[in-house]
């Protein structure tokens, strides 16, 4: 949250220069030779393939692979949650809406958070492409990796982006 | 990770371990995010 908050000495920060390091190494095992032409989905295909064992990617990937490859969850493919060690960390990045105090048109902008929080709404983007809807808490997540996901994100402190 | 790609590599000589897109940068921030938060914590203060 610190290097975000641009509270660390990027240039002598001990930890920063360590996870530049073994970002660094990482690469060794990574798809170097085509890795900047390829979008986050291509990636998810990778794996797809069989090209590749592994990508980091959130929830929406499920789509993906559903999609791309016809992959389905928790049968075809699974997800862990890293890190795990020392600390199980879980970022969850949200797209969130918001009315602003003092909005020109009040009620047209609530209506607008009426929509975007609809199952209506939520179930074809959200729940068929694979992020996960967290409100209304109506809709299930229609996978066992969103529905592991959901249950952490709503029973722990939760560090978001 | 680094130990689970080795592993991979071992046995399977041409997969790659780690897919990853580029082009969308947000796609490498999020590899670099999860060891920054490995190795830091999450600090969320």
């Amino acid at each position: 949250m610190k290097f975000f908050k641009g509270e660390i000495d990027v240039a002598n920060d001990a930890i920063f220069k360590e996870s530049l390091e073994k970002f660094a190494a990482l690469q060794a095992y990574s798809n170097m030779s085509d890795h900047s032409s390829l979008t986050w989905d291509q990636a998810v295909s990778a794996v797809g393939s069989g090209q590749a064992a592994m990508t980091i990617m959130g929830t929406w990937a499920i789509g993906a692979f559903i999609k791309g490859s016809n992959w389905q969850p928790g049968v075809d493919f699974g997800a862990v949650n890293y890190p795990t060690k020392p600390d199980r960390i879980l970022l969850f990045h949200p797209d969130t809406y918001g009315c602003t105090v003092g909005a020109p048109d009040p009620e047209q902008c609530l209506a607008w958070l009426k929509v975007v929080a609809s199952p209506e709404l939520q179930i074809p983007t959200d729940v068929i492409q694979g992020g996960m809807s967290l409100a209304p808490t109506s809709i299930r997540p229609s996978s066992p990796i969103r529905s592991a996901r959901r249950c952490r994100i709503m029973s722990a402190r939760t560090l978001t982006s | 990770m680094i130990a689970a790609c080795e592993a991979i590599k071992a046995a399977k000589p041409e997969m790659t371990c780690l897919a990853v897109g580029s082009k969308d940068n947000w796609s490498d921030v999020f590899v670099l995010d999860t060891i920054m938060m490995e190795l830091g914590g999450p600090s969320t203060t």
